[in-house]
């Protein structure tokens, strides 16, 4: 073990230095930021991810800011770049990227949401592009989108049962049964 | 009737013609294993189950350039015996009539390609 | 009506003339072409003209319907089994089928991912396995000759020939 430890670090035996405690991010001060918050109420949380502002916020605000973001004058957010969800052990998180490409500016919108039951509002009224995105995290997480117009399963086979994205999927020799059926019932 | 015993190098031809394409047909049927299951009939469609009709419309360009083809292709039947005769023709001295007679031809249906051109439907859409 | 006639010996017209169907089934061995994922790029490139292949006779065909023997390239999933078995069902016999790559071996990397095939031999019956990830043209190409070679071992009299 000390051989390791002194292998790895440069200066010859030292012990690595632990790293510093994490800093509070300052609130971004972004113009974009403040319209929203000014419109439809401060986001639950804020931060600046990369250079990019990254807001979160909660359900019932999502289609408001978005349709707002969309038809911005300034910077019109018209590209959905990606929808997609990551499950932390104890919720789920959607994840948005937009893009405004008149001004190649980029934004980050997220929204939690519990692990019982995750539902959300569907994106599809604002941009088209968010139809096959959401019918994938549905596909793979299991997270209903309202009022989406078609939500059913796109990547697996429309029989298969569970979410596989989600942490506490396991893979058993009886999920590949379900292809296996799935060619019983070929004629 | 001596004139018409060329007309049956025509037949023999056309008998071979056939022939050799019922002949490999039929050896290929006597030769092929054949093992029909349903399954097997289904019709294709990448591996997918067929959805709608087979008989579907298709894109008029295609029939418009079959039929400017087959114009065309008659022309070239014109084409070949003028050729063969032009040698005789010019001999007996209607070399320059049979010549201009065959430019009007081929400039009358050019005017006809040139038309079908401008229409656009040789635009392969 | 034919040469396979049941109501023979197995064997008694065509023994003499086995090499006859061997050599024209194996010298003319048209292909489809079931790229499904990087395996697909190697396949196409045995096609290019450094290593070339169709100087064996071998001839891609986009169609189940005209093709002897289905190359699968890549990675089978579950969703796609399902059609794989629908494609095999309606190649015409004497069909053949090549796993070509780890994953249509085995799973291959992906064997422990939710929606792989564990091998494309849970589905169809496979003739020839070519190892690699993905395995070179040449060595494709060697598979497709130990095909040829199986082929020249059938025999009429044997039921279990490979164009079952």
């Amino acid at each position: 073990m000390n051989d390791e430890k002194s292998e790895i670090t440069a200066s010859g035996g030292e012990p690595p230095e632990t790293p510093p405690a994490q800093q509070p991010e300052p609130y971004p001060d972004h113009p974009l930021e403040k319209e929203i918050s000014a419109a439809f109420g401060a986001p639950l949380a804020a931060r600046l991810n990369f250079g990019e502002l990254e807001l979160k916020l909660r359900p019932e605000q999502l289609i408001p800011v978005c349709s707002f973001l969309k038809s911005h004058p300034r910077t019109p957010f018209n590209y959905l770049r990606n929808l997609t969800a990551v499950d932390y052990k104890d919720r789920f998180e959607i994840v948005c990227h937009l893009c405004a490409l008149s001004t190649m500016d980029n934004l980050i919108i997220k929204v939690e949401l519990e692990r019982e039951n995750p539902a959300v509002p569907s994106l599809c009224s604002v941009w088209s592009a968010a139809d096959w995105q959401e019918r994938e995290v549905f596909d793979l997480f299991g997270i209903t989108f309202t009022g989406h117009p078609d939500l059913r399963r796109i990547l697996l086979p429309d029989e298969w049962e569970g979410h596989p994205l989600r942490k506490d999927y396991t893979i058993e020799e009886k999920k590949v049964e379900n292809w296996k059926e799935a060619l019983k019932h070929r004629n | 009737m001596p004139v018409f015993h060329h007309y049956g190098y025509v037949l023999l031809f056309f008998a071979a013609a056939l022939a050799f394409a019922l002949v490999t047909l039929a050896l290929s049927r006597l030769l092929q294993p054949r093992k029909p299951y349903p399954a097997k009939e289904t019709t294709y469609e990448c591996g997918e189950v067929p959805v709608g009709a087979a008989w579907v419309q298709f894109n008029i360009c295609y029939y418009i350039f079959a039929l400017i083809f087959v114009i065309f292709d008659v022309e070239t039947v014109f084409i070949y015996p003028w050729a063969v005769v032009m040698k005789m023709l010019d001999s007996a001295g209607f070399g320059a009539f049979a010549v201009a007679e065959m430019t009007v031809f081929i400039l009358v249906l050019l005017l006809g390609l040139l038309y079908a051109w401008k229409k656009g439907v040789l635009k392969w859409v | 009506m034919g040469l396979d006639d049941k109501k023979l010996p197995p064997g008694a017209l065509t023994s003499g003339i086995d090499w006859v169907y061997n050599w024209s089934r194996r010298s003319s061995l048209w292909f489809m072409t079931f790229g499904l994922a990087c395996c697909a790029i190697e396949m196409m490139t045995a096609q290019t003209s450094l290593y070339d292949w169709e100087r064996f006779g071998f001839a891609p065909r986009p169609t189940p319907r005209q093709a002897d023997v289905m190359i699968v390239a890549g990675t089978v999933t579950c969703k796609m089994a399902k059609r794989l078995l629908t494609l095999y069902h309606q190649m015409p016999q004497p069909r053949y089928v090549i796993a070509m790559g780890s994953c249509a071996i085995s799973g291959g990397a992906y064997r422990d991912t939710y929606n792989v095939v564990r091998g494309v031999d849970r589905v169809v019956p496979v003739d020839i396995y070519v190892p690699g990830c993905p395995p070179r043209p040449e060595a494709l190409l060697n598979g497709m000759i130990q095909l040829q070679k199986k082929i020249d071992a059938a025999t009429h009299a044997a039921k279990k020939n490979a164009a079952g």
